[in-house]
């Protein structure tokens, strides 16, 4: 149906975009299901040192179970020396069929927050088979690897399940608490722990230094080019365009 | 690479001013093989309405994003293994062992990313300016077609890497086959080539992937610029410029595409560059949406997920699948929200174009329609349970309601008269 209306030049569209925006109500915000929030960790790729660093760190700690099968023909790796020969293999059915996972790409696929706050809440749990149970992954099959240099941590509350605080986000060192302190101090450890993240996630990216630097020249050369272009068709548009326009 | 790539590209931007130098030739090869007068045809002798506006772009990065999107296919294939067994590791090997592998990786999975946001803001344009009105009805329906093969090339391709949503959201989207009457199961074993998904199934869809489907998308960007051609551009206003015309027979509001809008364009063009690029770089895996961070763990066919989901740009109609509670119907339900899009010409029978003539209710109705896709792309990527559920089918109603009301809607709605020239500019 039209309405003659002496408005001829219509609505312009922001008004619909202005409707969109108000009728798309994106406010939402996801909410997992883990038991304790996932500490922050501050990762700093350029910082050589705590990657190497946390490479020593991982031979000592995990390479004696986890494999980083991707890793070995990586500069960093045949500086510390991973060879593929050193990895080991476990068959699927070992560990009751939980074997310990390849860590090539585990803060990809996890990420390293949940990487940080997982390896340093394991606490005391006389029912499971090694001991201890993890807040973060519960019930996980794999031994604390910590209890010589972190110590031990218990419950706060004994009564604490996590399949009862499912969903909570509690902050953890309000669920746990160190009960005898192991060979490094609890700021010594935080630090252990942050470098085998910073390796980890190196490892699961290690395009990052040759991205980052090669980034900088195709952004500076395209923001260049768009200048270039932008001005010289401005340019030209004014000197020959206009006059053929109706 | 790419700096060589950039600089040959600046080489000829130069030498593109020097090139009438070279007319002789020119008209050589032109005279046994009309590459130019093609281009000048299709080009300088294209009359583009004198106000398109930056939504008009957005064809023309499509495809860009298209050429973006072959040119690293070919390098991934030379590495890229279609075997249960290898697949996942010869990703890795691109990524880390292959030289700027990992660039090409990159560049590919952000381009799909990127492709599909291009398509949604020029699908968008459409349905803003009516662009899908006569004598555009078929270009339009091209269009749709295009974005079902766009989806198809897009699911092949995110099974391969073989990850556990690769593996997991195949196994959920071939299952929906079954439920077609009759041939179904059938259908089932004979594309899955397999009782179950496995690498033979990796194998078809690799195939599929780099052979099938995209050539497909080739031959209907084809068919969808040469209709382009036929009817000629929309515009902004939906005025009909074919009315007026000189006695040369050039529409009066029309400029030729070449130089006007190609120069104008370029540096838009390079803006988008810029922005993938800066993606690719610094977050490819921007925040979980463009490589989602289950599928960084090996297909594991023992292990279901968690949480299954498609990715972003697939995400709607997922959502739209899930809300109804049962299965054909879910499956019936997804395939509609696409194939009802190709009826839209015939449901709206406004007089007018562009939305800038029509009505409140018709500009409500495009908003709802699409809030309602934008919601449900959202919901499509969380769990499917209390509040989600309720809101997506919500959502769904919505979106479908759309289909119902528009003919009513535009019928009764108070459009404004159109000019009979482009107004202003
Ligand atoms: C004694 C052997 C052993 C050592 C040492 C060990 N792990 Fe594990 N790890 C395992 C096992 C077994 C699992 C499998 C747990 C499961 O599936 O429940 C595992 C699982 C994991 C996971 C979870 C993977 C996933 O997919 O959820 C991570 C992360 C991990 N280990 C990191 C480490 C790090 C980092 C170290 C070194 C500080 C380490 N592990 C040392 C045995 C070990
Ligand atoms: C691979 C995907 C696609 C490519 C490469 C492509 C390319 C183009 C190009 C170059 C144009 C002319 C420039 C412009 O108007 O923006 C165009 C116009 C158009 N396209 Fe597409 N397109 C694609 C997908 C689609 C889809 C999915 C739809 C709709 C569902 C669609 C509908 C249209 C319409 C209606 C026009 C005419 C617009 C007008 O004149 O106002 N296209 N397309």
């Amino acid at each position: 149906m039209i309405v003659i209306c002496k408005f001829q030049s219509g609505y312009r569209e922001f008004d619909l975009i202005i409707i969109l925006l108000l009728l798309s109500p994106l406010i939402c915000f996801s909410v997992g299901d883990s038991v304790v929030e996932l500490d922050s960790i501050n990762i700093d790729l350029m910082n050589e040192q705590r990657i190497l660093q946390g490479g020593k760190n991982f031979q000592q700690s995990c390479m004696s179970c986890h494999s980083l099968n991707s890793f070995v023909n990586d500069r960093v790796a045949k500086s510390l020396d991973m060879t593929s020969e050193k990895m080991p293999v476990w068959p699927d059915d070992s560990w009751n069929g939980h074997p310990p996972p390849d860590l090539s790409l585990i803060a990809l696929s996890m990420s390293p927050e949940w990487l940080y706050t997982y390896l340093r809440t394991y606490y005391v749990d006389a029912d499971r088979p090694t001991g201890y149970n993890n807040l973060v992954f519960p019930n996980t099959n794999m031994p604390n690897p910590f209890i010589d240099l972190q110590g031990k941590q218990v419950l706060i509350d004994p009564n604490f399940s996590p399949s009862k605080h499912l969903g909570d986000h509690a902050l953890w060192y309000r669920v746990i608490k160190l009960k005898e302190g192991g060979s490094l101090s609890a700021e010594a450890f935080d630090d252990y722990v942050g470098d085998i993240v910073h390796f980890l996630t190196y490892v699961s990216d290690p395009s990052v230094h040759e991205r980052r630097s090669m980034g900088v020249w195709v952004l500076g050369y395209l923001g260049l080019f768009i200048v270039i272009t932008y001005a010289y068709f401005r340019l030209v548009g004014k000197v020959f365009f206009k006059p053929l326009k109706h | 690479m790419l700096m060589l790539i950039l600089s040959v590209a600046f080489v000829l931007f130069v030498l593109l001013n020097v090139l009438p130098l070279f007319k002789g030739l020119g008209r050589w090869i032109d005279a046994r093989l009309p590459v130019f007068s093609f281009l000048v045809e299709h080009l300088s002798h294209y009359p583009a309405p004198k106000n398109l506006n930056l939504w008009y772009v957005f064809g023309a990065l499509a495809i860009v994003a298209c050429a973006i999107q072959f040119v690293s296919g070919i390098w991934l294939v030379m590495y890229y293994t279609p075997t249960a067994e290898k697949a996942f590791s010869s990703v890795q090997l691109i990524m880390r062992d292959v030289p700027y592998g990992w660039l090409v990786r990159y560049v590919h999975s952000t381009g799909v990313s990127c492709w599909f946001i291009v398509i949604y803001f020029h699908i968008f344009r459409g349905l803003m300016y009516g662009s899908y009105k006569a004598p555009r009805e078929l270009l339009w329906i091209s269009g749709v077609t295009l974005l079902f093969l766009m989806m198809a090339e897009a699911y092949t391709g995110y099974v391969l890497p073989w990850g556990q949503m690769s593996f997991w959201a195949s196994k959920v989207i071939i299952s929906l086959l079954s439920s077609i009457p009759v041939v179904g199961n059938d259908l089932v074993v004979w594309l899955q080539g397999d009782y179950e998904v496995s690498g033979v199934t990796l194998h078809r869809f690799f195939a599929f992937h780099v052979v099938g489907f995209s050539f497909l998308i080739l031959l209907m960007i084809l068919l969808h610029i040469i209709m382009l051609h036929t009817v000629g551009s929309n515009n902004p206003d939906g005025v009909d410029i074919m009315k007026h015309k000189d006695r040369k027979g050039w529409p009066l509001d029309a400029v030729p595409y070449y130089p006007y809008f190609v120069l104008k364009y370029i540096p838009i063009i390079l803006v988008y560059l810029f922005v993938f690029f800066a993606i690719v770089f610094y977050a490819p895996t921007f925040y979980g949406l463009f490589l989602e961070a289950e599928n960084f763990e090996p297909a594991n066919p023992l292990v279901t997920p968690a949480h299954i989901k498609p990715a972003w740009y697939l995400s709607p109609y997922y959502a739209i699948l899930r809300s109804i509670p049962d299965k054909s119907l879910g499956a019936l339900a997804m395939l509609l929200s696409i194939v009802l899009w190709m009826f839209l010409p015939w449901l709206d029978l406004s007089p007018v174009r562009s939305m800038r003539y029509r009505g409140w209710m018709s500009r409500c109705a495009l908003a709802t329609v699409v809030s309602a896709f934008i919601l449900l792309g959202y919901l499509g990527l969380q769990t499917a349970t209390g509040w989600y559920l309720l809101l997506s089918r919500v959502a769904t109603f919505l979106y479908f309601s759309f289909f119902v009301l528009f003919p009513l809607i535009t019928y009764y709605d108070r459009d404004l008269q159109v000019p009979e020239r482009i107004p202003g500019v």
